[in-house]
């Protein structure tokens, strides 16, 4: 069995690889982004961006972040195809206005936004605060980070549990 | 005996060596010549160290297999639970059986949590043994984290989380330590004393790259003020008394009772009463040929005293336990493993640097401010030592673990984030911005932005090994004779090897400088007090000598891979064969050409302590 899931792993690299040579935009849906090629944003560096990033690596969040001068960020994100515990109903989007925070000394720049009462069986009280926070080093279009599952009114302390998120998203 | 050596799970190739050694035959053996009749001052000890990590698949196995299958897809919790139902708890049980036999049981302080949680039983199991001391519970950081790539306060964090822990759940902590990879070094010993530790358990294959694996050894060394031993067996004769000992395992726990599966084998992760049934006969061997099966404290107690002068621990590197197999820490810093395409170690490790300076900022802030962050600031640490785990970016990631890694550490930058705009609005009601000392823990108006140092032209002539990516190498003068240097290497589409050598100087004044993990000043070693070809190193602060008066500090929150070294040359390599294809990697170094005082105090105000403007 380990055989065999080395072998998927590395056809599918492979497939990859393949792909990037021939067509550099194609990507393998069953496969990871991770390898693939990525679009870059190019020097243009807005704040305005949406796609689908993976979500506990089997899953899917449709993400859109929409930026505006002051960084404030709009955000919305709807989680498909991931058991959440009963942290956050995934039919439900999540939508906040967040913020865009700058670290230029390290050439990164950070997402985020709470969402704050969203019912949650799995929590005491029955509600939860979850935490966006998606990382990415301009000029590349990646994203990588997670959603942060907090029991209670606000996002700290120990999490219930942290989703994690990657891919790429295009600038809008 | 002789001590396993690591075993293999899909990400460790390396570790599939199969235990072929016949401990009971050798028992019997010694048995038959007369060795075991043990005269009163003779001591023979069977010593463990049965090393745990229940983030051993850190973030679990959804997504390790292609295809979804929902027995395999196992989550962080079930992954956790099997380790402890189906591999601690048998060994547990295998203990209680002989209340002779010690056992060293080594695990990060996060376990004891998962413990309390879920498995409460196991948990209580656990404590009847260590306070009968059978079981010295071995526990130097709370997460599996690479603590030697990190400043030391993320480690100190950590065991303070660890001791808590330990605390809370009514378990005595050991005196011994082992760590998470075997990572030790010099720097430990210091940390260890001030942590109340008493004896570090230093892996033999770590000390055999550096000074042979055939050198002798001694039975105890001292280790600044505390004790050292090597995890490889050795015997003394004194006037009166003998000391033999060896180890009759040191390897992952998990493999013990599991008859040598690993996690990530979830179809075959269960226990073996067959493998339980044959390490228990292999130690009954040991047991009727006159070996005490004990813990490293009791040995420790037991011979110190007999030990006239313990001779001072040789020069020591700090590393992982299987330098020869993953290339020394490099395989955490920059070195690919099975999953290779999916790797993105410099993403993985500087985005934790990022994380910590960040953090100390935000702690900065938050006292200056008189906020009540506490809450929101322990858990960032937690959640920091906890994204600093080791698979995140070795030995063989997949990509669960590695984003583990990412989303940890971003969830805590925005943690600190949070608690610096709330410290803001308190110290700067205008909006000024503000200069964040947290050497001095002091918050000061920013005033102006400094102006731009000027760009200057190279001031050493390195090697840059870009393979087929555009290459930019860039240099601005800082003042002071401390430069700026960025490399920035352009996308790729099927290449991920990039490397930088800066060039440096062995022979006289080339002395290795640089400063060892838990280490707050560099040290200067010798090369030639080693054996060594060449040595990968994490550099914790950043910092590594070039030869008298030029260092080369990495930007940790822009590169954060192993530096290489050699015994006959001073050029100092880093190397990333885990660059993503299709990005950037942008590299940023401080050279100081300059004393050692100087370098060292720019290293931790780039990466310890920083000072940053927000």
């Amino acid at each position: 069995m380990r055989a065999l899931a080395s072998l998927t792993r590395s056809v599918c690299g492979s497939a990859l690889r393949a792909t990037m040579l021939a067509a550099l935009t194609v990507a393998l849906a069953s496969c990871d982004d991770a390898a693939g090629p990525l679009p870059r944003a190019g020097a243009g560096e807005g704040s305005a961006w949406e796609g689908e990033l993976s979500a506990e690596l089997r899953g899917f969040a449709d993400v859109s972040l929409d930026g505006s001068a002051d960084d404030a960020v709009a955000v919305r994100i709807e989680v498909r195809d991931v058991a959440t515990d009963g942290l956050f109903d995934a039919a439900q989007p999540l939508v906040a206005i967040g913020r865009r925070e700058r670290f230029p000394e390290a050439q990164s720049e950070l997402y985020v936004a709470t969402f704050a009462g969203v019912p949650a069986s799995a929590c005491p009280g029955g509600q939860a605060t979850l935490a966006l926070a998606l990382h990415r080093r301009p000029p590349d279009a990646r994203f990588a980070g997670g959603l942060t599952a907090y029991c209670g009114a606000e996002p700290k302390g120990t999490p219930a549990r942290v989703f994690r998120l990657s891919g790429t998203l295009v600038p809008r | 005996m002789r001590s396993h050596e690591r075993s293999v799970g899909p990400r460790t190739e390396h570790r599939r060596r199969r235990f072929t050694t016949a401990i009971a035959a050798i028992a019997a053996a010694l048995a038959a010549s007369g060795a075991g009749k043990a005269r009163a001052e003779d001591h023979k000890f069977a010593l463990s160290m049965l090393h745990f990590n229940v983030q051993y698949v850190a973030g679990g196995l959804n997504g390790f297999f292609i295809t979804p299958n929902p027995e395999l897809d196992l989550s962080a919790a079930q992954v956790e639970d099997n380790i402890i139902r189906q591999s601690f708890e048998p060994v547990l049980d295998l203990f209680a059986k002989h209340p002779t036999w010690g056992i060293d049981l080594e695990m990060q302080g996060y376990m004891l949590d998962v413990m309390a949680e879920r498995h409460g039983d196991v948990l209580d199991k656990l404590r009847a043994l260590a306070e009968a001391g059978q079981a010295e519970v071995v526990s130097f950081h709370y997460s599996d984290q690479l603590f030697l790539a990190y400043p030391r306060e993320d480690w100190v964090r950590s065991q303070a989380l660890t001791a808590a822990a330990f605390a809370k759940h009514g378990i005595p902590l050991g005196k011994t330590v082992f760590c998470q990879e075997g990572q030790a070094g010099p720097g430990m010993a210091a940390a260890m004393e001030e942590a109340g530790y008493q004896t570090l358990l230093f892996p033999k294959n770590l000390f055999g790259y550096q000074h042979g694996h055939e050198t002798p050894i001694e039975p105890l060394y001292r280790f600044g003020n505390i004790d050292l031993l090597f995890s490889r067996g050795t015997s003394w004769q004194g006037p009166s008394d003998s000391i033999e000992v060896d180890f009759w395992f040191v390897d992952d726990g998990e493999l013990l009772a599991t008859g040598d599966f690993d996690p990530y084998i979830a179809e075959f992760f269960f226990e073996d009463e067959a493998a339980v049934a044959e390490k228990e006969a292999e130690l009954l061997g040991l047991e009727a040929a006159g070996y005490r099966i004990a813990t490293v404290g009791e040995y420790v107690q037991t011979i110190r005293p007999l030990l006239e002068a313990r001779p001072q621990a040789p020069p020591l590197l700090d590393g992982t336990w299987q330098p020869d197999t993953t290339d020394g820490i490099a395989r955490w810093l920059g070195g690919s493993g099975i999953w290779a395409d999916d790797e993105r170690d410099n993403d993985v490790r500087s985005l934790g640097a990022l994380a910590h300076r960040e953090l100390v900022a935000a702690e900065t802030a938050a006292a200056a401010a008189g906020l009540d962050a506490r809450g929101e600031l322990d858990g960032a640490w937690r959640l920091l030592v906890l994204g600093q785990v080791t698979d995140a970016s070795g030995i063989n990631p997949f990509r669960g673990e590695i984003e583990y890694g990412l989303a940890h550490a971003s969830e805590v930058l925005r943690i600190a984030r949070e608690v610096l705009l709330r410290a803001h609005a308190v110290l700067s009601a205008d909006g000024t911005p503000l200069s964040i000392d947290t050497a001095a823990g002091t918050v000061t108006p920013a005033g102006p932005s400094p102006a731009a140092p000027p760009e200057v032209e190279p001031q050493l002539a390195l090697g840059i090994e870009p393979g087929n990516r555009d290459v930019e190498e860039r240099w601005w003068d800082l003042g002071g004779g401390a430069y700026r240097v960025m490399l920035r290497f352009g996308p790729s589409i099927d290449e991920r090897s990039i490397a930088v050598t800066f060039p440096g100087q062995a022979g006289e004044g080339g002395d290795l400088v640089y400063t060892p993990g838990l280490a707050e000043a560099p040290v200067q070693l010798a090369r030639d007090g080693f054996l060594f070809d060449h040595f990968q190193l994490a550099l914790s602060d950043g910092l590594i000598g070039l030869g008298p008066g030029a260092f080369v500090i990495k930007d940790m929150a822009r590169v954060h891979i192993a530096a290489t070294v050699r015994r006959d040359s001073g050029d100092v390599r880093f190397q990333d064969d885990t660059a993503p294809y299709g990005q950037d990697s942008t590299w940023v170094f401080q050279v100081v050409l300059g004393d050692q005082a100087q370098a060292a105090a720019a290293a931790r105000a780039l990466n310890v302590l920083p000072t940053v403007r927000r």
